[in-house]
């Protein structure tokens, strides 16, 4: 099962995403909340059925000064599930984000291999972003990682890019292209191109 | 595998013995006005520690329980001791301790540790430091070395200056209670340029049933300097819970650095609430190395304002959880300067139902360009019946910045005890081993003594976890 979802479609203050996963499946998830009014968005998934495989990647652009708030759930309650989260966030100018991602491993989620991955690019002056990666584990056998970067983009990659004669605005289209490229996919991109700064 | 890690045995508490109790003064239990006052006119302190002393009990008694991290409704302030005094004077010789008290240093290996390489000892048996010997060369080189309440006395300008402007009595309810009772503790002044060759330190012990002990200690690095201190923790096991709750302020002037090593371990019903902050100015660096194994809850976030360009700061912790433990740990950074840089790096292990939680927070302000971060968290769960928890928050505020969070959590793997069993290694020592390296990173960063106390009481906690 494949779902997309860009902030055009959703109509809500408070969109909230709900997955509960009982068959062995796959599930692959696109959240794109893009926005200049500020909003809060949850996403929870519940992997109950041993063998499900859930892959959520979300990108978060908030433009002119508006702050998106993204909650995100992954629970784990049978043995043998699978759960990937990425979430990407772009800030261009002093807009912020705020996300709290929680991985909740049950007692009897054994072989449970969650992950969860949250990378910001920053590079607008007064931006903001808070970020809170939380891991709740009562159970040992499991794989459960989570990392989280910020950042802008590097003086080399733009200086690189100068000497081969692109410009400076081209250059950090660029980079964020392929910031959020490399997470959704070609064919995928067209849906959001016009979102992108 | 599974079945091998679930026989947790819990080996037995090897410093849990105490003494009879001998002293010279105990205050009633709970806290009021009239106890602080009493305290306050035993120590002959000046009015200026008892005007502190008492606005910090009106804070504290506003002040709310933290409403996060681990429960700490059972903890019983009324039927706690605020203040005990053992002896009547400090004792300058160590022939001049009392039998009862010297037993029980004899018991931790002070003297002998002492004898080795000590530079200098300011023990403290129940709240007050009642021995210390400081060498010659500290005195040469113009560092101060001393119990908190004679630095009071002897230098209160200095300690004016300094004394609760960093973790003031209402930044916390624990930071408030230790301000109005605070009793103990050290206080180190190192001059200009001056740098300590051996690490001073310091043993802190509580040996009444229900004794609060409430230490505190100020560390001013001037510029240039360095310093490092230990703090090393022993206590005896009692039926009735106690409560540790000690504030801890460093100031690391420019250019300065400062090193902060603590091996906690005091016995499982202790209440280590703990408040530790430095503040680094330019081009300075603080470091704290932690390893916490004993208590039945901890919560210490050792901190680092980075307020001068290029301050570096260093949080290295180690936490083990037993049966009944919590270790709620971690560390802030709040960088408010251009070009500071910090580093967290957590190792937690849980077993036999211990529950380990790494709490922290990384804060990029505004101003900050080019500040790096860089957090690392790793933990290992030894059983099915323990758990592990990651905290962590982020706020970010500036464009050239760089942080990184990073965290993981694993068990003893299979692959790694079949390779170790094979080749004639036992599980249990297999599993030791397997841990002993997974928190060697910190480990090495404390002094050779320590290191291998601290690896001989990891290897005690894990007797009999494996096979």
């Amino acid at each position: 099962m494949i779902e997309t979802y860009i902030t055009k479609q959703i109509n809500k203050e408070h969109p909230t995403f709900s997955y509960v996963m009982t068959k062995k499946e796959s599930l692959i998830v696109t959240l794109i909340l893009s926005s200049t009014v500020s909003f809060a968005a949850h996403f929870s998934i519940t992997m109950k059925a041993s063998g499900g495989n859930a892959t959520v990647r979300c990108i978060v652009l908030p433009k002119d000064g508006a702050s998106i708030s993204l909650t995100t759930h992954q629970i784990h309650v049978a043995p043998n599930a699978k759960s990937d989260v990425l979430v990407k966030s772009v800030i261009t100018d002093a807009s912020t984000v705020v996300f709290q991602g929680n991985v909740s491993i049950g007692a009897k989620a054994k072989k449970s291999d969650a992950y969860q991955k949250n990378e910001n690019l920053l590079f607008g002056a007064g931006g903001v972003i808070h970020t809170s990666p939380v891991l709740e584990i009562l159970n040992n056998d499991v794989r459960c990682t989570h990392g989280v970067t910020t950042g802008t983009i590097p003086d080399d990659v733009l200086w690189y890019m100068a000497t081969r004669g692109v410009e400076k605005e081209s250059a950090i289209a660029l980079y964020i292209d392929g910031f959020i490229r490399g997470s959704i996919g070609d064919n995928q991109k067209k849906l959001f191109e016009n979102l992108l700064p | 595998m599974a079945s091998n890690t679930q026989s947790f045995v819990k080996a037995p508490y090897v410093f849990g013995f105490h003494k009879p109790e001998d002293y010279i003064y105990k205050s009633g239990r709970g806290l009021s006005e009239s106890v602080i006052r009493d305290m306050s006119a035993q120590k002959g302190e000046s009015k200026w520690m008892l005007d502190f002393r008492l606005k910090s009990l009106a804070i504290y008694e506003k002040k709310m329980m933290p409403s996060w991290g681990p429960n700490l409704v059972d903890i019983q302030f009324e039927n706690l001791f605020y203040f005990i005094r053992p002896v009547k004077s400090q004792a300058d010789a160590w022939k001049d301790l009392p039998d009862a008290i010297r037993e029980t240093y004899d018991k931790i290996g002070i003297p002998e540790m002492e004898k080795k390489f000590l530079s200098g000892v300011s023990a403290q048996y129940e709240s007050e430091v009642v021995y210390k010997s400081i060498e010659k060369t500290l005195h040469e080189k113009g560092v101060i070395f001393t119990d908190m309440d004679t630095a009071v006395k002897k230098y209160p300008e200095l300690v004016k200056k300094y004394f609760g402007t960093l973790i003031p009595p209402a930044d916390n309810k624990f930071a408030a209670l230790n301000s109005a009772v605070w009793s103990g503790g050290s206080f180190i002044y190192v001059p200009k340029n001056v740098s300590v060759g051996l690490p001073l330190q310091a043993y802190f012990r509580i040996n009444a049933a229900n004794m609060g002990q409430f230490e505190r200690t100020l560390i001013i690095a001037d510029e240039g300097s360095y310093v490092h201190y230990i703090e090393g923790c022993t206590a005896p096991i009692y039926s009735t819970d106690s409560l540790h709750s000690a504030v801890v302020e460093i100031f690391v002037e420019k250019g300065a650095r400062v090193r902060y090593s603590t091996v906690q371990n005091w016995s499982t019903n202790v209440y280590n609430l703990v408040t530790k902050r430095a503040r680094v100015e330019e081009e300075g660096i603080m470091e704290w190395v932690d390893g916490n194994i004993g208590s039945k809850i901890t919560m210490k976030y050792p901190s680092c304002y980075l307020v001068g360009k290029k301050a570096h700061g260093e949080v290295l912790s180690v936490a083990y959880a037993g049966k009944g433990q919590i270790q709620d740990t971690g560390g802030k950074m709040i960088h408010l300067a251009p070009e500071t840089t910090s580093r967290i790096i957590s190792k937690s292990v849980s077993g036999g139902g211990g529950r380990t939680s790494y709490r922290g927070l990384v804060y990029i302000a505004s101003n900050a360009k080019g500040a790096r971060n860089n957090v690392v968290c790793d933990a290992l769960i030894l059983d099915h019946l323990s758990r592990s928890d990651t905290y962590p928050k982020m706020d970010v505020r500036v464009t050239q910045s760089i942080t990184e969070h990073e965290a993981s959590v694993s068990r003893i793997s299979d692959e790694q005890l079949f390779y170790l069993t094979s080749r004639g290694i036992t599980p249990a020592a297999a599993a030791s081993m397997i841990v002993n390296g997974f928190i060697e990173p910190i480990v090495k960063a404390l002094p050779l003594e320590y290191a291998v106390e601290l690896n001989r009481l990891m290897d005690l906690e894990m007797l009999g976890s494996v096979g």
